[in-house]
């Protein structure tokens, strides 16, 4: 059964169009990132999700309930901003409480509510802090803490980990997913970064100029893009885009078709394909990165990028094989992906 | 930045004068609060007799005591509102974005380029229609509105983080409670300079306490003390020397409660104001 | 992201409503009342009904003599104020900016007389001038000088006034020079150091010329100053006089309103004050506006 819906939402700040045609279903417990570059509307759509937003067309649901004009307070919604938005002036335990103390709940009842939920995040030793005196992942769990203190229906993340560095961030994509399934309560997160996407997402949504460009599990959008932007957003290093008529391989489209391969459907060994077909490139330059290499190649002007396992131990003049298997077309005008394409 | 000997030299003599200059006739003033009457003109600087008589005398010949209680009350319940006016219009500007505001607030700006000696008469003759005249009521209602504390105190409210809003507002405080609740909370020393300053400037206000008072009913310190000037003159220069010793205490505390703070307000609001 | 809430903006209003309603009944109506009572003669007696009269009050203050009084003291306490309110206080300032934090219990005793009223100000000047042994003739019978009774002298007493006023204000506009010196870049003074320039080179090639706008703010604040607050010792000390020797535009429309009841005139001449007060205020904007600007 859909716990959150998404009906026709629309957003617009003046002419502008921030959210456009919004429509989407989230089932039950069910993990989904929102993910685009800046400005695609997925922080507008999230907001709206919230109550801290109106939209300007459609409704949005919460279980059996149309919540679209209601203030978040009557949501039952909570939320993890990206700066986390800890009040500066109180203790760790009172931010935590603030929500319950605003719902008149009794002193006692809130120091055990907030005594439980600091336990689940392990920071039970910082309740007598202020926001200040904390480290940026301790602020984090902080901030994930309030969220789950009021039991809320669902969880909204905004960018909750891009102001933690690259080791913390690793973990604390881990440590939400877990807790979320733990807890069984539905999440909405949005992210520009496309590795939580994949990592963390049950389904994802790839969001472009306030349009949905595609919905769907990580894996099958990775392997099937709906589109040329998706495809280049989607996976790092990026998809290599090629005008088909320059490209150095052939694949049956219209001539100006857009022909897109992923780094790693580029190979040395023909074996490794399941239909090998050969190229020309020039090999530029190589970032070894331990447990695999980025191969920068040149063909004739155009750059391609390529992704080996393990590091280069190269001869001169290499000979690489695509897997013809393994191409994508998209429309050359319309950025759509084509039947032609696996 | 470092200066070399001679102009340090310089330096230090200018500011030891401009500091004597100021320190020598405070002194001069709190010491002859303490000397008897036969000594309040003799050539020694230091009471040789010190008395507190100058001190009794201040409240046996007039209403010293009353004069307090109407200034501290009337100085209490108008830096309230005028702080609770200036937070409800600065949190009004700084939060929302609305039809007419910039109009607004050209309006309230506008205000400091009308300052009350503009406004006097008509106002004078207000209070005299609706019965106001020579009471607290006078002294306070017409002041309440400071475009200057409107002003400062939206500055810190712009640059409060939007973010907090949006938590507060998902927490379940809606405005008025997000307000009270996480925005004051936060402004810590910014308003607490801010009320100081208020407080000053209400506490030695003279004008307009004298156009709207005219009996011990309502009259403020500073004007009790004006008058007591007038009527005794030369022969009770001791109490006066206590009286301004005493009006002076109140303001002189705060500021050094609050010191460097309170310097950088009233900066502002001498760039302002 | 706009802070916009989900509360419809308009509420705004209610925030601003208490504001709005207080500046109409007690700043923008009344400014209004005083145009129109520029306009009639009248003698603040309630059951009086008041006479248009056009343009006769402003004929008349403008001819009467407490008006050229008022208008040439006016000039004398901003012209005359201008040495020991506005300019002695820059070398103080950079005086107490060099020494930094050595500097800060000079900037905290100039700073005292802000804190003081112009009353207790007055008061206590008064007894320090008196004419029957107060200090300052103590002080110059030292060096074998008299002291005439300064404040019933015609040729002093305005002097007086604004020295005081000049004694309250000084630590004042100190501190606004101690910031326009705080926005300095510090590399430039290290950058001049590095060339070899020495104090001086220092004090008159670089903090000078950026003290300039600072410098005009001060005057023109200074003069706003002493447009409005200078009304408290002349009252408490010399009520305008000795014949009219010390009173200033803003005393003489107390004097015509309060004291003499003709309320035309008054109304006429705080009209006249507020084109000088516009006219140094869009001065002072103007201003305020550029020093920002100097700042980044």
């Amino acid at each position: 059964m859909a716990d959150i819906v998404f009906d026709g939402i629309e957003k617009r700040f003046g002419t502008v169009a921030a959210v456009a045609r919004f429509d989407l279903d989230i089932g039950h417990g069910e993990f989904v990132v929102l993910v685009g570059p800046s400005g695609c509307g997925k922080t507008t759509s999230l907001r709206m999700l919230a109550g801290l937003e109106q939209p300007t067309a459609g409704r949005i649901r919460l279980g059996p309930d149309d919540i679209t004009d209601r203030p978040p307070r009557e949501r039952n919604i909570a939320m993890v901003f990206q700066s986390y938005a800890l009040y500066p002036h109180m203790t760790v335990a009172e931010n935590i409480g603030f929500s319950l103390r605003l719902k008149r709940m009794s002193k006692r009842e809130i120091a055990a509510e907030v005594a439980q939920a600091a336990a689940t995040m392990g920071i039970e030793g910082l309740l007598e802090r202020k926001p200040r005196e904390l480290s940026g992942g301790q602020r984090q769990r902080v901030a994930v803490c309030r969220a789950i203190v009021r039991r809320p229906q669902a969880f909204l993340f905004d960018e909750p980990l891009s102001n933690l560095d690259a080791r913390l961030r690793a973990s604390a994509r881990a440590e939400i997913r877990t807790l979320q399934q733990r807890l069984g309560v539905t999440a909405v997160y949005v992210t520009h970064d496309q590795v939580e996407a994949m990592t963390m997402a049950d389904r994802m949504v790839v969001m472009k100029d306030g349009h949905i460009q595609q919905i769907g599990r990580p894996l099958d959008v990775y392997a099937h893009p709906a589109n040329a932007f998706v495809a280049g957003f989607i996976g790092a290093p990026a998809m290599n885009l090629l005008p088909l008529a320059r490209a150095p391989f052939a694949a049956a489209g219209p001539a100006d078709a857009l022909v897109g391969v992923r780094p790693e459907d580029i190979r040395l060994d023909p074996a490794s394909c399941i239909r090998p077909q050969p190229f020309q490139a020039r090999l530029r330059h190589v970032e070894a990165l331990g447990a695999e290499s980025l191969l920068h190649l040149d063909h004739d002007g155009l750059a391609l990028q390529m992704r080996l396992p393990g590091s280069w131990q190269g001869a001169e003049l290499p000979q690489f094989f695509v897997d013809a298997a393994r191409l994508h077309l998209f429309c050359g005008r319309t950025g759509a992906r084509l039947p032609a394409s696996v | 930045m470092e200066l070399t000997r001679p102009w340090k030299v310089i330096g230090h003599a200018l500011l030891t004068l401009a500091s004597l200059a100021v320190l020598v006739p405070m002194a001069l003033v709190v010491l002859a609060a303490f000397k008897p009457h036969n000594e309040i003109f003799s050539s020694v600087p230091w009471p040789q007799n010190p008395t507190w008589g100058n001190f009794v005398a201040l409240f046996r010949d007039m209403p010293f005591g009353q004069y307090l209680w109407n200034t501290a009350g009337t100085t209490v319940l108008r830096v309230g509102g005028q702080i609770v006016i200036a937070i409800l219009t600065a949190y009004g500007f700084a939060r929302w974005q609305f039809r007419g505001r910039d109009v607004a607030f050209a309006l309230v700006l506008g205000a400091m380029m009308i300052p009350h000696q503009l406004t006097m008469i008509p106002i004078y003759i207000m209070m005299g229609n609706l019965g106001w005249f020579d009471s607290w009521t006078a002294l306070i209602v017409p002041n309440l509105a400071m475009p200057f504390a409107v002003f400062l105190l939206r500055q810190h409210f712009l640059a409060f983080p939007p973010e907090l809003y949006d938590a507060a507002e998902m927490d379940g405080a809606g405005h008025w409670r997000a307000l009270w609740l996480v925005v004051v909370p936060n402004l810590g020393p910014a308003l607490s300079a801010l009320v100081v300053v208020l407080f000053i400037d209400c506490w030695n206000e003279y004008f307009w306490p004298l156009l709207v008072t005219d009996s011990d009913h309502a009259r403020t310190l500073q004007v009790g003390i004006r008058q007591y000037l007038q009527e005794e003159m030369a022969d009770a220069y001791g109490p006066l020397m206590a009286g301004v010793t005493l009006v002076s205490l109140p303001a002189l505390a705060v500021f050094f409660a609050f010191q460097r703070r309170v310097m950088d307000t009233f900066v502002s609001s001498g760039l302002k104001g | 992201m706009t802070p916009s809430g989900r509360a419809r903006p308009s509420i705004a209003w209610a925030y601003l409503a208490p504001i709005l309603v207080l500046m109409a009944v007690f700043t923008y109506w009344p400014f209004i009342h005083t145009l129109y009572l520029s306009f009639v003669s009248w003698n603040l007696n309630p059951g009086q009904p008041t006479k248009w009269v056009g343009l006769a009050n402003y004929e008349g203050v403008a001819g009467s003599p407490l008006f050229a009084a008022a208008a040439r003291n006016t000039l004398i306490y901003i012209a005359a104020g201008i040495p020991l309110k506005v300019l002695l206080p820059i070398p103080l300032a950079v005086a107490v900016w060099s020494f930094g934090a050595g500097g800060h219990v000079y900037r905290t005793i100039l700073f005292l007389p802000t804190l003081l009223s112009f009353v207790v100000v007055a008061v206590a000047w008064s007894w320090l001038l008196s004419p029957l042994g107060g200090y300052m003739q103590q002080f110059l019978g030292l060096f074998g000088l008299g002291m005439p009774n300064l404040l019933a002298d015609p040729d002093w007493a305005i002097w007086v006034v604004l020295g005081l006023s000049s004694w309250k204000i000084l630590g004042f506009n100190m501190l606004l020079y101690l910031a326009g010196l705080a926005s300095i870049n510090r590399h430039y003074i290290e950058a001049m150091r590095l060339d070899g320039a020495g104090d001086w080179a220092v004090l008159r090639h670089l903090i000078w010329p950026l003290l300039t706008p600072t410098t005009f703010f001060v005057l023109v604040s200074t003069v706003v100053f002493t447009i409005q607050q200078v009304f408290t010792p002349i009252d408490v000390m010399t009520q305008g006089g000795p014949s009219n020797a010390t009173t200033n535009l803003f005393y003489m429309v107390y004097q015509y309103t309060f004291l003499t009841f003709n309320v035309g005139y008054g109304a006429a001449g705080t009209v006249l004050l507020f084109v000088l007060l516009l006219f140094v205020t869009l001065v002072k904007v103007g201003l305020l506006d550029r020093h920002v600007q100097y700042k980044q």
